[in-house]
């Protein structure tokens, strides 16, 4: 059944857009990632514009973040301090990134440095998980338990001045770098339409030196919030959220984190991770691809922006 | 819909038996099947059908040749960006574009044989009858190579996605004054006001013009999203974060309870 996507401006298969939500909603809840990451190029391979694509990755990741979000929040892992002011940090980097935005939009360049962004960043995310397992299993195979990675000392992000102690997380740090790590989540929301916990996981644990209990919960607290305030500035500037395709995506991708997040628990997943590995580097590889090779037709349309 | 039309057409045509002999040589009458097309939700295309007949006198009865008919349909116009890729560092992105001026959003030409046997090119591009006869204004200076190359793109990305057509068999004449056409409308057309112009030839020459307007409009919940997004986009913006909160709500209370 065809259904026609009044701000895409295309018709697509419905079955389509909820299985595309829910394998990706499967991938992320079986790994505890949001899986935004995915869903805006595979949104481009299917035919929407990249700019459609992002701005509705965003109103997608509102959804598959807010269940997680609230699990945390009831076991009270939520730093909301830290959670504040990382957030302060990605209203401010969410305004300059949905206006970097419009202004590439403007220009006719949007396409390509989303496109560009994805490669870099499906190409760091995917080599470096698949690294990561690739050596657990090359250790697990000699019979050796992989050995825990030790924090490296960032002394200088200690030494910076405006510090502030969240007591929750047991810290005492610099407003200046928790400002920082949250406005680049909020700019990478607006340009690319991902919730960015694959960057602001490790920064958290290895740069604040957040406890493992909180990090996670206090992550996806900035999230829904950044992810939220980004969706309303694109549909409020650019005009991009398409919500008949997001509810689609969000039906599957809801329904198939709570399955994936159930089979995770029973998965050995480190076979599952290096897959999951080569599927983003796969994309990225494809997002390459595309960008390189001479397009069959180097025109195109659009209307005209104002 | 389309029956009521034939009705008409023929009626129109058993009138013009009856009375004949009026001052005009020759006019035409056409009617389509459906006066407006509503855009909904599981809208992916349609077709209208339109019937018409050529009304004579009785001194045009007999001539040999018979007539032709061509059928244009136009789109509300709007000005569109035409971008062209180049490389740049090893990768293809846009380098330069042009603004054309009042593009028709639809444009279908539809006639009983090639354009080419109907009439003259002249006459043709008179009337902007035929894709050749498509010549869009840029908004900067340009060179006429360059304008050429982005107007060229322009109709060819039209033609690709359906909405700029061509059909010399696109008209049928069910007898030698009763005729029909179907236009076929894609799932990506404009909403606004359509015009649909009939030029009836015989041996090159114009004989008669004929003008019907339709409309396309969005209707239903495809309708109310699409409006609330152009007119109240943050109220818009906000309900798409509020699904978003219900859908991760819902879930999590749905799974927790199984």
């Amino acid at each position: 059944m065809q259904i026609y996507l009044p701000i895409a401006e295309i018709a697509v298969n419905i079955m389509l857009l909820l299985s595309m939500g829910g394998a990706v909603g499967f991938l992320a809840g079986m790994f505890g990632v949001g899986g935004g990451f995915l869903i805006t190029p595979l949104l481009i391979f299917t035919g929407v514009s990249p700019a459609v694509a992002v701005a509705t990755g965003a109103n997608q990741v509102v959804a598959s973040s807010v269940s997680g979000a609230l699990v945390h929040f009831r076991r009270g892992a939520v730093d909301i301090p830290l959670g504040m002011v990382l957030l302060a940090g990605g209203v401010v980097g969410s305004v300059a990134g949905v206006f970097v935005f419009r202004q590439l939009r403007m220009a006719g360049y949007l396409d390509a440095v989303v496109s560009l962004s994805y490669v870099l960043f499906l190409g760091i995310v995917g080599g470096l998980m698949l690294v990561e397992s690739v050596r657990t299993l090359v250790l697990r195979s000699r019979g050796r338990a992989p050995a825990l990675r030790k924090p490296g000392q960032h002394g200088w992000i200690h030494g910076l001045p405006f510090k502030l102690r969240f007591k929750r997380s047991k810290i005492y740090v610099s407003v200046f770098p928790v400002l920082m790590l949250g406005g680049s989540i909020g700019f990478l929301a607006a340009i690319m339409g991902v919730g960015g916990g694959f960057i602001m996981v490790p920064a958290m644990i290895y740069l604040l030196r957040v406890p493992t209990n909180v990090v996670i919960g206090t992550s996806l607290f900035q999230i829904v919030f950044v992810a939220a305030f980004t969706t309303v500035l694109h549909a409020w500037a650019n005009g991009t959220v398409d919500a008949v395709l997001a509810v689609f995506l969000m039906v599957g991708a809801v329904i198939g984190a709570q399955l994936g997040a159930q089979a995770g628990q029973k998965l050995k997943a480190d076979e599952l991770r290096a897959l999951l590995a080569m599927l983003v580097l796969a994309v990225g590889l494809r997002l390459a691809y595309d960008l390189v090779t001479r397009p069959d037709e180097i025109f195109s349309l659009s209307p005209v922006l104002i | 819909m389309t029956r009521r039309a034939l009705a008409l057409a023929m009626f129109v045509a058993a009138l013009d038996c009856l009375f004949p002999g009026r001052a005009q040589a020759e006019s035409l009458i056409a009617a389509l099947g459906q006066e407006s097309v509503a855009i909904e939700s599981n809208f992916t295309g349609t077709s209208l059908t339109l019937f018409g007949a050529v009304i004579r006198d009785g001194r045009t009865v007999g001539r040999p040749q018979s007539y032709d008919l061509v059928v244009v349909v136009r789109g509300p116009r709007e000005d569109i960006v035409v971008q062209r890729k180049g490389q740049f560092g090893g990768i293809w992105l846009n380098r330069d574009s042009l603004t054309l001026n009042d593009v028709p959003s639809y444009y279908a030409v539809q006639s009983n044989r090639a354009l080419s046997l109907i009439s003259s090119e002249g006459q043709l591009q008179q009337r902007g009858i035929g894709l050749t006869a498509l010549s869009f204004e840029p908004q900067r200076q340009v060179q006429e190579a360059e304008r050429l190359a982005f107007n060229t793109a322009l109709i060819r990305l039209r033609l690709a996605n359906g909405l700029f057509s061509e059909s010399p068999s696109g008209v049928n004449f069910l007898n030698e004054t009763i005729f029909s056409s179907r236009i076929d409308l894609p799932a990506n057309i404009r909403v606004g006001d359509y015009q649909i112009a009939l030029y009836l030839f015989r041996d090159s020459a114009l004989l008669a013009e004929h003008e019907l307007p339709f409309r396309v409009y969005k209707t239903g919940f495809e309708a109310r999203v699409s409006n609330l997004a152009t007119q109240r986009p943050l109220v818009y913006g906000i309900l798409a974060v509020l699904a978003g909160v219900f859908a991760g709500w819902a879930a999590g209370l749905v799974f927790r309870q199984t």
